[in-house]
């Protein structure tokens, strides 16, 4: 379900708190507002600051990280950094 | 537009619902719930209430303090940025004219600021004359936490995520600034009537 709304890489991205340092992955249980919202909240598993904010419109979704120290997607193939 | 409720007066009461209802929304009976945030249970004795920043002398309330205030009953039509309106909802609270009587300040905006974190920015101005309550009962009944209690922001006019739940005080700022969803594309004012849902609208 998620993916249908984010990137397929992005729903299975591990991300780490800036505050407490934990690993969250992305899953509906720590999103809120989603999907009734045209903004959605991703919040860290353990002290739940807001890592990501999802705002949909027109076709867009703009990707607010005000609290991620990295977050850990898949390269795409052949590339080298 | 499959929630519009309809009456027994026909006609009469489309129209009337017609000219209540702002473009792009459609009617509930209920009140739908939408967080932005795990709901916090601040206890009352640790509660209190704070108007600061652009103002020489910061004013608090704690809760009993804030009950002792004088209150209004409040009939009011809300409209959610998620397209649901709710017609003639029912809140006691203290208006934001009480609080703000005797507050001399240069500032023109405010960040209301909340259990949680959450904040939201509106002009001063539309705080005043009868526009704005901090509500602590919902039907009679005190105010639910997931609904916002113990107390929340109702700026009815506004699009509801300016009735910032759970609030705790506002920061009289010179400036508009940004607050939480108005930083990545919410409308910095959010009038229904316009349909101001983002910035650009
Ligand atoms: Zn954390």
């Amino acid at each position: 379900m998620l993916s249908e709304v984010f990137v397929t890489e992005m729903t299975a991205a591990p991300v780490m708190c800036m505050y407490c340092g934990t690993v969250t992955v992305m899953a509906e249980e720590h999103l809120y507002m989603f999907p009734l919202s045209p903004g959605a909240v991703l919040r860290c598993g353990t002290c739940e600051e807001a890592l990501m904010v999802f705002v949909r419109h027109e076709g867009r979704l703009r990707v607010g990280l005000p609290g991620v120290r990295w977050l850990d997607v898949a390269a795409p193939s052949g590339a080298q950094p | 537009m499959a929630f519009v409720t309809r009456g027994f007066h026909g006609r009469q009461r489309d129209s009337a619902e017609a000219g209540r209802l702002p473009p792009g929304q459609y009617i509930v009976s209920g009140f739908p719930v939408l967080s932005a945030g795990p709901t916090p249970h601040t206890a009352l004795s640790k509660w209190s209430f704070s108007i600061e920043g652009e103002i020489d002398t910061p004013k608090r309330w704690t809760w009993d303090e804030f009950q002792a205030l004088p209150k209004e009953n409040i009939t009011k039509d809300i409209h959610c940025v998620t397209k649901w309106s709710k017609f003639d909802t029912m809140w006691e609270g203290v208006s934001l004219d009480t609080l703000l009587d005797g507050v001399d300040t240069a500032a023109e905006y405010v960040m209301a600021f909340s259990d949680g974190g959450y904040t939201t920015n509106i002009p001063l101005e539309d705080l005043r004359d009868g526009k704005a309550w901090v509500a602590y009962q919902y039907n009679g009944e005190p105010l639910e936490a997931e609904h916002g209690g113990p107390a929340r922001l109702l700026v009815p006019h506004l699009y509801f995520w300016k009735s910032a739940k759970w609030v705790r005080g506002l920061r009289l700022m010179m400036d508009d600034e940004p607050g939480f969803w108005e930083m990545y594309g919410y409308h910095m004012y959010g009038d229904p009537w316009r349909e101001q849902r983002y910035s650009g609208d």
